[in-house]
């Protein structure tokens, strides 16, 4: 059922065996999962089923560090989160991006790819696109769009697009009916309660912006409110730890990661002859649940080995087009582009040259001083805002360079084409945007030095505490995160489904 | 999420471009047989081998040729542009025909991306032998 908790009165107690806050795809995946487990469920959202500016004006924050979308406005309070704008982009991790790799700092997941991949299949069905397959060769066969005839130091990949899947409007109704789920709405979650020795949550005090508090008991309690209002709602818990709830190291907030968008800034010259059809959006083979097609855009990045040989980041690069994404202003860089050189570098002047605008997706390396803090000013709750200090890195900006002259030798090894980024070796002249990702700020580790979550998105402090959603990606890799975030939901699903619950209230 | 209203959409400009560049350089018409090999047709079929291979007009790649003779920090003479050019001149005398020196140096550029010879210039990631080649197209067509 779903309850307003602008109904409830002051004061009001609600116990649960489980405790979701954030009704986004996370937190409604897990719910969805835990329908006829035995298990109640209670699952809390800020917002309403739709939109309303003062709920989300309680997302209000500043940006310190890279200019980078608002963080009022990139997430949506209201049923369903941010998948109420998703624009669908889907792609696991790569098994890549799980392992340790000594030349990347803090990388390596506790759990494997292969861990996930059960989950990644349930994703599909949730997110609502194909099967989990992969293969850029399987899917060039089946459509008959040709993949470039690139060496192997170049990874083809493609992505698949879900419709995209508003989790609040596709999976309300089905959580409204099932017996054991109560989905509260209007609901804030203040302060989290622990008990006397510091080691188990015993409430969640919320509130609502009409002034009614409540509390809500339960055996196990999670947060899935996103890459940054985790990190929030931990560090303004601070009723009993000064520095938040399971922050004994210092780590909730920092290693704040998103995916660098290189936009506008790297073009691609080649011949009109060369086929790219594969890498413009479009039907694919792959069939959802429903019958309908999914939709696919090819994509290039560096094979594994090369990757792990020069030392690099993951990326994905796509050929920007009809369907690829959104058309911008042109920069001022367009006008200086010289044609008549691409010409006689491409085709030596015996054919056309087309050329396009390469939109490279970077993963961030993580990085300390890359965090999230509380900033003074309070919302209409009273909790402190955020103040989003997103950094890069300076190696990773190396990287992505080493890592385009790669490709660029890719491309021309194989008669493809040209690379042309504004500025020289030392220097390229291009700007890292951000994607809305949001990730890494309560980062999944073994090590309670640097990181927040166990391979179980159990926080390392506390023990009935989770966290899941993008915050608790140890590394980011390039892929859009929504996918991996539903795959992980999915997995702690099943982790509280096997757990054992103890008395809701602690003593 | 991917739709981002401030992305740049660039280079447009250039898929529209072919057409008004293909204009054949009249020194570099036909599939001449290489000359005797004196200092001064040698000096004319090296250059018109490059802006052959280039079959557009020469200002394109000189604008190269003259980034990367910059960036080796040599000056424009005849001596030092030769000195910047050492691999494809070798390869042009070498080849018994303008069209075989042509084919060998394609397949040297290919070989230059395999094997990591590429160079950065003007915005352009280059194989090295089309740098050298760019080098080339500043020496006068009559030496």
């Amino acid at each position: 059922m779903i309850i307003d908790a602008r109904t409830l009165a002051d004061g009001a107690t609600l116990e649960a065996d489980v405790c979701i806050a954030g009704a986004g795809a996370a937190g409604m995946t897990i719910a969805l999962d835990l329908r006829a487990s035995g298990l109640s469920v209670l699952l809390l959202e800020s917002g309403g089923t739709e939109q309303d500016p003062g709920v989300q004006s309680l997302s209000e924050g500043r940006m310190i560090g890279i200019d980078t979308w608002n963080v009022r406005t990139m997430r949506i309070r209201a049923l369903g989160g941010t998948t109420g704008h998703w624009a669908g982009w889907c792609r696991p991790l790569t098994p890549q991006d799980f392992e340790a790799r000594d030349y990347i700092p803090l990388s390596g997941w506790p759990i494997k790819y292969s861990d996930l991949v059960p989950f990644y299949r349930r994703a599909c069905e949730t997110v609502q696109i194909g099967e989990f397959d992969w293969s850029s060769t399987a899917r060039a066969k089946a459509t008959g769009k040709a993949l470039l005839p690139l060496g192997d130091a170049i990874d083809q990949r493609y992505y698949q697009f879900s419709p995209p899947t508003r989790f609040g409007r596709f999976y309300a109704d089905t959580l409204a009916q099932a017996d054991d789920v109560r989905v509260l709405t209007f609901a804030n979650v203040g302060d989290i309660r622990l008990d006397q020795r510091r080691g188990r949550v015993e409430s969640f005090a919320c509130r609502t912006l009409q002034g009614n508090a409540f509390h809500v008991h339960a055996g196990r309690y999670v947060l899935a409110l996103g890459g940054i209002e985790n990190v929030r709602v931990l560090l303004a818990s601070r009723s009993q730890e000064s520095d938040g709830v399971a922050n004994g190291h210092g780590v909730v907030g920092k290693y704040f990661m998103e995916h660098p968008h290189y936009y506008g800034s790297i073009g691609v010259v080649h011949p009109s002859t060369v086929d790219l059809a594969f890498y413009r959006r479009g039907p694919s083979d792959l069939r959802r649940a429903d019958g309908t097609t999914v939709e696919m855009l090819g994509a290039l990045g560096l094979a594994a080995e090369m990757s792990r040989r020069e030392k690099l980041l993951n990326f994905s690069a796509t050929f920007q087009g009809t369907g690829a994404g959104r058309a911008g202003p042109a920069k001022p860089q367009s006008a200086v582009l010289p044609a008549s050189t691409a010409q006689a570098l491409v085709t030596h002047g015996d054919g056309d040259v087309s050329a396009t605008e390469l939109t490279v997706r970077s993963e961030q390396s993580p990085f300390r001083e890359s965090r999230i803090t509380l900033a003074e000013d309070l919302d209409a709750l009273g909790m402190p805002r955020v103040a989003l200090d997103w950094r890069i890195d300076p190696e990773d900006d190396v990287r992505m360079r080493r890592a385009m002259v790669i490709l660029a030798r890719e491309l021309g090894a194989a008669g493809v084409g040209r690379l042309w980024i504004p500025g020289d070796a030392s220097r390229f002249v291009w700007r890292q945007d951000p994607g809305g990702h949001h990730m890494g700020a309560t980062r999944m580790g073994t090590d309670p030095a640097v990181s927040v979550v166990n391979a179980d998105s159990r926080t390392h402090q506390v023990e009935n505490l989770y966290i899941t959603g993008g915050s608790v990606f140890t590394t980011g890799g390039d892929s859009n995160p929504t996918l991996t975030i539903v795959a992980l939901a999915h997995r702690l699903a099943d982790t509280l489904k096997r757990g054992t619950f103890p008395a809701k209230k602690s003593a | 999420m991917n739709s981002y209203p401030r992305r740049g959409f660039l280079l447009q400009v250039l898929t529209v471009c072919g057409t008004p560049f293909l204009v054949p350089l009249t020194s570099v018409e036909g599939h001449q047989k290489a000359p005797a090999d004196t200092a001064v047709t040698r000096g004319s079929q090296d250059t018109q081998t490059a802006a052959s291979y280039f079959g557009v007009r020469i200002d394109a790649a000189r604008t190269i040729g003259e980034a990367y003779v910059r960036h080796l920090g040599l000056d424009t003479s005849a001596e030092s542009i030769r000195k910047a050019s050492l691999s494809a001149l070798d390869i042009i005398k070498q080849a018994s025909t303008r069209q075989n020196a042509i084919t060998a140096l394609e397949r040297a550029v290919r070989r230059d991306f395999q094997q990591g010879r590429s160079v950065q210039l003007e915005g352009w990631i280059i194989s090295r032998t089309e740098a050298e080649l760019c080098a080339l197209t500043l020496l006068p067509a009559t030496n």
